[in-house]
């Protein structure tokens, strides 16, 4: 899709449309993002990704990413849906600056099925691994395998009795403690529809993480916008997230 | 490599590493169960055994892995190829932990074990060039790792590395909560007995494991581990 400038930063916006409309066992989308020196983008996605059943098979989705010296990348895709018998493996690898700046979020939704039960796929995988300046730095690793007791036997450890988890991970040189207590107090002031339960931290190198667990895609979508904009005026006076889907 | 040595020697190594005073520090840190205390979800010894078992059942994919990955690596030879493995995992075991205070937590207790463990194995070359490296602040450090390597450099199979690794856990969490509950002695043990089938489980789990698995979360868990780290009154540092 055309890109658009959705602020007057200068910052350009993609749109990732998947061709099929959803994945499909045996998909393989490869995508690579360079973005160089001092450039600045925002890449989301056209809907919802729908991953299918995939019989004995699995969709896969593969992200190459590299950011130059000052290069700013937000990735701020639509939730995840995984259908009766999906599996689905998202790999991202990051090779970015120690200059340049990252915000990469993901909302995962208990999927869908013909019967209204939740849960239904096989396995979800989403694996996020960033170096910084060649140095492996951070991975952020989240598997969700409903058939295995996360969301029942040990659901006290893994969505209690709510339905979606959501995830930021940021890395940007200026990601310390106080531009993190900063971002609690900011993000305890949210209001949502829905019971929220998220906690935030200071990955390994200068990064950030986000986890939430709630029961409504648009809650964790505030939350993950709330974040992206609390980053984007502290570090870059940048307005807001105006995505035009919405 | 026999998988149960019969050495006399190799057995003391693996009661030593499992004593309830090990790995130094494990007092003070709950891995996120405090929050769950302050929440009032976890307040009986029926329901942190549901804790326990859910924290046993997400180790397979943290440390119990780091324990066994340990343990295949000092199966090799010790040459450029096993360091680098080492280093490797050290820094895997280290950057896949995202809630700072589990975080600074492993490798505070990592450098207690460094120490500790080659004392108590003083004549394996992969554990001394690891824990030196550790000490000397060119590694982050990890209990698991370190426990793993011990193990196997003792003549211990892998599955024995990682069931030994786990019994070690389980017993310094419910010593934890025996405290921090506060839970009956009585209790404690009953627990205890009860985690020996999750703990089997859980090795079996591990098995089936590799490197790509490493670090996988359970959400909550890590959210409670991140909540911790604002706690006004806290009775562990993690």
């Amino acid at each position: 899709m055309r890109p658009h400038y959705l602020d007057e930063s200068g910052q350009v916006s993609y749109t990732i449309i998947n061709p099929g409309g959803a994945y499909f066992g045996g998909d393989d989308y490869h995508v690579v993002v360079e973005v160089e020196e001092g450039a600045s983008l925002l890449l989301t996605s056209q809907s919802a990704t729908k991953v299918y059943k995939t019989p004995g098979n699995y969709a896969l989705q593969d992200f190459r990413i590299t950011l130059g010296p000052g290069a700013v990348l937000e990735y701020v895709p639509d939730q995840l849906i995984a259908y009766q018998g999906a599996t689905f493996s998202q790999h991202t690898t990051v090779d970015m600056d120690s200059r340049a700046s990252l915000f990469m979020s993901e909302i995962i939704t208990p999927g869908w099925s013909p019967t209204g039960a939740l849960f239904t796929y096989d396995e979800v995988r989403l694996r996020t691994s960033v170096s910084v300046d060649g140095e492996l730095t951070v991975i952020d690793n989240l598997l969700v395998r409903p058939g295995i007791g996360e969301l029942t036997d040990h659901s006290l450890l893994f969505l209690e009795d709510h339905t979606h988890v959501a995830t930021v991970l940021a890395l940007d040189q200026a990601v310390d403690d106080v531009l993190l207590e900063e971002l609690r107090e900011y993000l305890n002031s949210l209001e949502f529809s829905t019971p929220v339960r998220f906690g935030s931290t200071l990955t390994s190198g200068r990064g950030l993480a986000v986890r939430a667990i709630g029961s409504y895609t648009e809650d964790l979508h505030l939350l993950i916008t709330a974040v992206a904009n609390f980053l984007r005026a502290t570090l870059r006076t940048q307005g807001p997230l105006h995505l035009r889907k919405y | 490599m026999q998988s149960t040595p019969t050495d006399g020697r190799a057995q003391l190594v693996m009661m030593h590493l499992t004593d309830s005073a090990l790995p130094t520090g494990g007092f003070s840190h709950s891995f996120g169960l405090e929050t769950y205390l302050h929440r009032e979800l976890v307040t009986s010894a029926e329901n942190f055994a549901t804790w326990l078992r859910g924290y046993i059942h997400q180790s397979a994919y943290n440390d119990a892995l780091v324990a066994c990955l340990a343990a295949k690596v000092a199966k090799q030879p010790f040459d450029d190829s096993l360091r680098d493995q080492l280093r490797r995992l050290d820094q895997l075991a280290h950057i896949t932990l995202i809630p700072r205070q589990i975080r600074t937590a492993n490798s505070a207790m990592g450098q207690r074990m460094a120490k500790i463990a080659p004392a108590v194995l003083p004549d394996s070359p992969v554990l001394s060039y690891y824990c030196a490296g550790v000490l000397a602040g060119d590694m982050f450090g990890s209990p698991a790792l370190t426990h793993g390597l011990t193990l196997s450099a003792a003549g211990f199979d892998v599955t024995s590395a990682v069931r030994s690794y786990l019994m070690q856990m389980t017993t310094s969490l419910t010593t934890n909560a025996i405290r921090g509950i506060p839970l009956g002695q009585d209790s404690g043990q009953r627990i205890l007995s009860e985690m020996h089938q999750v703990i089997e489980d859980t090795v079996t789990v591990v098995a089936t494991l590799d490197y790509i698995d490493l670090g996988t979360t359970s959400p909550g868990l890590e959210i409670a581990q991140m909540t911790h780290e604002t706690h006004r009154s806290r009775m562990f540092m993690s």
